[in-house]
């Protein structure tokens, strides 16, 4: 544990310095930084910083917003992995999404009590299942 | 771009008492990283980026990579075989 505190000192004083010496934060760095956070347990942190890097309209990767979307999964956070999901749907379009992405959201979302038993069949399409989601969102979020 | 002969190239430069190039201290990163797996290289070249930043030699954006990714060399194999490791592994 004290090495894994340590590594995140160790992150954290390389990352401070790049202000000053002027170092572009680019998608691989926030992609390793994301990762390593995660590494250390750190996954509130990674979601705050994937929010912040959004909000400053830096576009990560598509593996960033894989990453992202199967750690919020994984820890049980299905707004913040359908925020993700849908942030990736609107910067790269529907054709760069896997389908198991929806299948993982949907789990995670249905997990969590954000889906209602289904009353109707739903296909693959990615749109039917946007629709069923935040349908279901909107209808628990209201109950 | 991967240059095996840059752990000795550093000795020489070292031995002269000159700082190498950005360029060079990217390739000793990415070197470092290839061959440190489980992070066992990760010590060493935090405090060769302090020791050179504090003269003034500043890693360009590739060394950055190749420095962030030997923190979390460690994570991959500690954790392979984990059910999230594998489908994280798929990306």
């Amino acid at each position: 544990m004290a090495a894994e505190v340590g590594d995140v000192l160790m992150q954290d004083e390389i990352v401070s310095t790049f202000p000053q010496d002027k170092v572009p934060l680019i998608q691989p760095m926030i992609h390793y930084l994301l990762e390593g956070l995660i590494k250390n347990h750190e996954v509130d942190r990674a979601i705050l910083l994937f929010r912040d890097i959004r909000a400053r309209k830096i576009q990560p990767r598509n593996r960033t917003y894989h990453l992202m979307i199967t750690i919020c999964a994984q820890n049980l956070e299905p707004e913040e992995a359908f925020n993700i999901l849908m942030d990736f749907k609107q910067v790269c379009g529907d054709s760069h999404i896997p389908e198991r992405m929806w299948w993982t959201v949907l789990h995670v979302c249905a997990q969590e009590g954000f889906v209602l038993p289904p009353r109707l069949y739903v296909d693959a399409d990615s749109r039917q299942w946007e629709r069923y989601i935040v349908g279901n969102i909107s209808r628990v979020s209201k109950m | 771009m991967y240059s095996p002969d840059i752990y000795i190239q550093s000795k020489i430069r070292a031995l002269r008492e000159e700082d190498p190039t950005p360029a060079e201290l990217d390739s000793l990163f990415r070197m470092m990283d290839r061959d440190s797996p489980q992070g066992e290289l990760k010590p060493e070249a935090l405090i060769i980026w302090r020791e050179l930043r504090s003269r003034g030699v500043i890693p360009t954006q590739e060394g950055y990579v190749a420095l962030l990714k030997a923190f979390i060399s460690l994570v991959r194999r500690e954790l392979i075989g984990s059910r999230w490791l594998r489908k994280l592994a798929m990306y």
